[in-house]
């Protein structure tokens, strides 16, 4: 069976800013609920909503980081359904003048750097939240805190080819969000969600078939995304081969992603825009953007994933998967490049202990590199990697001063002076302690002279033992030579 | 005009229940409405926006500072019924629950 796995994402990410979308309540996560409450956002009769100006440009910075036009003209529409969630009776969305339109991403697959569309950018409020009791009361309870918070709604091409290809495509929309400052991107808190539609065409012979288009819900994280449409590409092939279903005689369907079974159920029949009944949002005039400030919320962009790496690899020569590693979380390259200024050697050697060493510190003790930072700021590690450079301590012991940093969230100086680990580098001091390591082992200074030089790392060995890991190692190494010469 | 069919689709749609006396009253006060509007079609309006007439002002924004306005009892005077801090609604029947779009 030759076919192709055609996907497009819709992604909605909650934006951070202080207040709701069209009113003056406060816009966070959690807490008591129905607390952040008003009029408008309750849907009393009457009550006015008033677009807030952080989210439109949140939205212009969002576009401009995604390649987008910038509309000059643009507008709120209703969407209307009947939900508790929801008590006006609708969402304020945007239908047909969204603020941010033909944009595209590059993401980073296997195969390469893919283009990928998007269609457009749309600003819009979430719901609230129904919670449904188990008991008998026959009653759902509402929490409203969550109606009104500002949502971007990310809608791509159907551009993207592999399940892997979408999990990164959804990644990097986190990372721009993430170096924008303007979500965090939460999955489980569900301040980022994504729904896929997903269909396979299918070749035979010269012809090629399209199957259903199923859009899946209720992915929470990666992982879910991965194995959701994992599951719906085989779903899909058992389906065709059995079944010959047709896109143009099934439309569209929605299923739901359940974790349990790692598998999708079917949960309806999708509807078209025509049943929620959009129209012009008649209490929000449409909003016009001025090009000129368009312009100016250029300077306002942070520089983006896609500019760092290049930057990386061109201006510093970093490999590839070391660009990949660095980028995966904002405020880690951006430590990284803070250790950089500090470390007068090659980057190469940052990267290297920030992808391992910090990389696994974060990983045992299960800390976000902002916990980590606090106590070892990155000038701590350029510090110290500037002290193995200079001669004044080796590799292995800075690996050791970095855990002590790390324990007791001090300088790399002040943990050398305190525990006196200086390195050993006094050519006459360290010459006598190689002359003593000589004098106590003479079958292996035999064995040296008989043409076994690999006795020549036990007796490193026996020189660190000796300076509890002091010595210079290359000192060391050319004293040895030099005294086994004699 | 408006005929008494349509009328009763549109207290229908509007869930009203009206007396017999009250309908033809709202049977002549839709009825001029929709007159009206039959006055305002005939005029011209192609290439006038609909959103940007002359005079009116496009969109103003609002400055993103938080406010506090409802407190729990203020929620009490309008909530039909609000229990333990939660706004408390009939269960949506299970079937509708299961086939319910999570993010709308």
């Amino acid at each position: 069976m030759k076919y192709d796995v055609v996907i497009g994402c819709e992604v909605h990410v909650q934006l951070l800013t202080e207040t709701k979308a069209f009113c003056s309540c406060r816009n966070t996560f959690g807490g008591e609920p129905n607390t952040r409450l008003c009029p408008v956002c309750t849907g009393l009769p009457g009550a006015l909503p008033v677009a807030n100006q952080t989210l439109v440009e949140y939205a212009v910075l969002a576009g401009l980081a995604m390649n987008c036009t910038i509309v000059p003209v643009t507008k709120f529409d209703r969407k209307n359904y009947i939900y508790p969630d929801m008590p006006k009776g609708y969402q304020i969305s945007q239908f047909d003048m969204p603020i941010c339109e033909k944009g595209f991403l590059e993401i980073d697959t296997d195969g390469g750097l893919k283009k990928i569309r998007i269609i457009r950018i749309h600003m819009e409020e979430d719901a609230g939240k129904n919670i449904h009791t188990e008991d008998r009361s026959g009653l759902s309870h509402v929490d409203l805190n969550r109606a009104g918070t500002p949502l971007l709604e990310i809608v791509s091409e159907p551009d993207i080819r592999s399940p892997d290809d979408a999990v990164a495509y959804v990644q990097s929309i986190k990372h721009i969000m993430e170096y924008l400052k303007i979500s965090d991107c939460n999955m489980e808190e569900g301040s980022l969600r994504c729904d896929a539609n997903i269909n396979l065409w299918v070749y035979e012979g010269d012809k090629k078939y399209a199957t259903p288009i199923v859009e899946i819900k209720n992915m929470n994280s990666f992982k879910a995304m991965k194995a959701a449409l994992e599951y719906e590409i085989l779903r899909q092939k058992e389906e065709w081969t059995t079944k010959r279903l047709l896109l143009k005689d099934v439309g569209k369907v929605t299923r739901g992603y359940q974790e349990k079974t790692q598998s999708t159920i079917l949960q309806r029949h999708k509807e078209e825009s025509a049943e929620y009944r959009y129209f012009p949002e008649p209490d929000l005039k449409p909003i016009l953007i001025d090009p000129a400030w368009v312009e100016s919320m250029k300077s306002r962009l942070p520089e983006l994933p896609a500019q760092k790496r290049k930057r990386f690899a061109e201006e510093w020569g970093l490999p590839e998967l070391d660009i990949g590693k660095l980028l995966v979380d904002a405020e880690l390259a951006h430590y990284f490049e803070a250790a950089c200024k500090e470390y007068k050697g090659e980057p190469k050697k940052v990267a290297n202990w920030v992808i391992t060493e910090i990389g696994n510190m974060l990983n045992k003790e299960s800390i976000t590199i902002i916990q980590f930072r606090e106590k070892v700021p990155p000038e701590s590690l350029g510090e110290l990697l500037n002290r193995i450079d200079s001669g004044v301590i080796s590799g292995k012991m800075a690996k050791g001063i970095f855990s002590d940093m790390w324990a007791e969230g001090k300088t790399p100086e002040q943990i050398i002076n305190e525990k006196g680990l200086k390195q050993i580098d006094d050519q006459e001091s360290l010459k006598d302690i190689v002359r003593e390591v000589l004098d106590q082992n003479p079958k292996t200074v035999e064995d040296y002279k008989n043409g076994k030089e690999n006795v020549l790392s036990f007796l490193m060995g026996q020189v660190m033992k000796a300076t509890r890991g002091k010595a210079n190692p290359r000192l060391s190494q050319d004293l040895l030579k030099e005294l086994l010469q004699k | 005009m408006i005929d008494d069919k349509t009328l009763d689709e549109i207290l229908f749609l509007g869930r009203l229940d009206v007396s017999r006396e009250e309908k033809e009253k709202f049977k002549d006060q839709v009825g001029k409405i929709l007159d009206y509007f039959d006055l305002l079609k005939q005029y011209d309006t192609t290439g006038v926006d609909p959103d940007l007439g002359e005079g009116l002002k496009p969109s103003v924004l609002r400055e993103d500072k938080s406010k506090v306005t409802f407190n729990e009892s203020d929620i009490e005077t309008f909530a039909v019924d609000f229990k333990r801090g939660f706004f408390t609604v009939p269960r949506i029947v299970e079937d509708f629950l299961e086939n319910r779009d999570e993010d709308e």
